[in-house]
């Protein structure tokens, strides 16, 4: 299945990711670091009024292609969705958003950098 | 399958294999604590593997201790040696090439007693700083030495002997640990003659069992006391009585409390029979020839970007690969049944430092060849072709 991660989809929003920058005005940031390979996103989200949707998401980061993609793939997705959803999504989710089946736990770490730098910014809340 | 991960792991030969297996079928019971025949045969065995391991290493049966790995030894000696001989204010000088079983477990013992750490640099090309070094050594209440003999991601083999004789003449009362995890399966090390303190080192990197390593510690600093037991339990004492225990005077049991892993230490001295068989003068010559053939085809590949001195190292050659994530270079590898390491490799100080978020690691063991490393060049190949770089 190696070679199979690395479908069009893939490598194209690895190397032209969606919603990289910064924001001007956000309403909570984080920063995360994968622990098995030092990668590390960090991310910008500013919320509606009631501080229940995501109204506009940016992040910052380097990492492997699956990392990138998925980053890519998931702040697009979070974008007008209401935070309590995004905090329910899980590596099921993930799969999906990347048309795969499956995927090795270590590259699984990369997968879900992402979604876990998005989650873990909007628990500060 | 082309196995390049060897200095995480190494693979095992059959005679390790059928020693374990054979210790188990006919000799397996626990040590020390039985008149019966097979607890004796068992204590025999354990008593040998012992001595086998310890020879390997040109040290005596009474300063080895066995353990886990050299992460675990090297909790050992902060626990068993660090705690009792370190005061607020002084200094452990460490190095920025650590993997980091010599880093953190370091930080962790500065937390405990106040003692500072000091980091000695590494050059631009991969080597350690020897100017930082003195500099660092040179310090008022400078206690201990920790470094690395080779390093796990640059490959480096550090000049120990000079190292260690400019360490004891700035400071006589200096000790020294040695991290040997990457030079043991290569190099012929002879403990007495390094003249370090505290040597720790990974059977299970060095063609022994999973779950064997361990340390040598200088006789002297056991007999006298420094260093003590970190482990209490069974196996271990003198007497016990309900307001006082006393710890065995035999050296060989002091440090080992409950019953110990007989079998990996039966591996692990079948490993140090096979290293011996093939002469380690061989098996350095060996991994000589396969790193500089990795180092003359790799460097030669534009895409990259090797680390690391071009001359002196042990073990491994590691990369980084243009605009190529080091995860996705390894795994379009293992597509292709060409296994070898990516991410930090536990030295994230120093991929810090060179600002690399990442690298690629080829490493070797006495079962690989010049064409292990050709599988690797032609398999980088189609990493051009799927990232089209």
């Amino acid at each position: 299945m190696s070679e199979d991660l690395y479908q069009e989809q893939i490598i194209e929003a690895a190397y032209n990711p969606a919603n990289m920058g910064e924001l001007g005005e956000f309403d909570v940031a984080t920063r995360e670091v994968s622990n098995s390979c030092g990668d590390a996103f960090s991310v910008q989200i500013k919320l509606s009024t009631d501080k229940t949707v995501v109204e506009d998401l940016k992040w910052q980061g380097n990492g492997c292609a699956i990392g990138m993609a998925a980053m890519s793939l998931v702040s697009s997705a979070c974008l007008k969705k209401p935070t309590s959803l995004i905090l329910k999504w899980g590596e099921k989710e993930m799969l999906e958003s990347l048309s795969l089946d499956q995927i090795s736990p270590s590259r699984s770490k990369c997968m879900m950098l992402g979604l876990r730098t998005i989650q873990s910014c909007l628990k500060k809340l | 399958m082309v196995y390049l991960d060897s200095a995480a792991t190494s693979q095992k030969p059959q005679s390790i294999i059928d020693a374990i297996t054979n210790y188990y079928q006919t000799s397996n019971a626990n040590v020390h604590r039985g008149v019966h025949k097979l607890s004796d045969e068992s204590t025999a065995i354990w008593q040998k593997s012992r001595e086998t391991i310890a020879s390997f290493f040109g040290a005596e049966s009474l300063e080895l201790i066995l353990l886990r790995n050299t992460t675990e030894a090297i909790n050992g000696i902060a626990y068993g040696w660090g705690d009792h001989n370190l005061l607020a204010g002084d200094i452990i000088v460490t190095t920025l090439m650590e993997h980091h079983s010599n880093f953190v477990v370091w930080q962790e013992l500065a937390k405990r007693t106040g003692a500072k750490i000091e980091i000695v640099a590494v050059t631009e090309n991969g080597e350690l700083d020897l100017e930082s070094l003195s500099e660092k050594l040179s310090l008022e209440k400078v206690k201990l030495l920790a470094l690395t003999h080779v390093s796990n991601t640059l490959g480096t083999l550090n000049p120990i002997t000079k190292i260690v004789r400019q360490a004891r003449e700035l400071n006589p009362n200096i000790r020294i640990v040695l991290d040997a995890a990457q030079s043991a399966p290569h190099l012929p090390i002879n403990f007495k003659n390094l003249d370090v303190d505290f040597l720790a080192f990974s059977g299970h990197k060095m063609l022994g069992p999973m779950g064997s390593g361990g340390m040598l510690v200088r006789k002297e600093l056991l007999s006298s006391g420094e260093m003590k037991p970190w482990l209490f339990g069974g196996g271990m004492i003198d007497s016990v009585a309900v307001e006082k225990t006393t710890y065995s005077s035999d050296l060989s049991e002091r440090f080992t409390a409950g019953t110990p892993d007989v079998a990996s230490a039966v591996g692990l001295a079948a490993a140090c029979d096979y290293l011996n068989n093939l002469g380690m003068e061989n098996v350095r010559e060996h991994d000589e020839m396969l790193v500089q053939y990795a180092l003359k085809k790799l460097i030669d590949l534009p895409e990259l970007t090797v680390v690391g001195p071009r001359s002196n190292r042990v073990g491994s050659v590691a990369f980084l690969y243009n605009n190529v994530h080091a995860h996705d270079v390894a795994q379009i590898l293992d597509s292709q049944n060409i296994a070898v390491r990516s991410g930090h490799h536990c030295t994230m100080p120093l991929h810090t430092a060179f600002s690399w978020p990442a690298t690629v690691r080829a490493s070797f063991n006495v079962y690989n060849t010049t064409e292990d490393i050709d599988a690797l060049v032609l398999g980088l190949e189609k990493v051009k072709e799927v990232f089209r770089v």
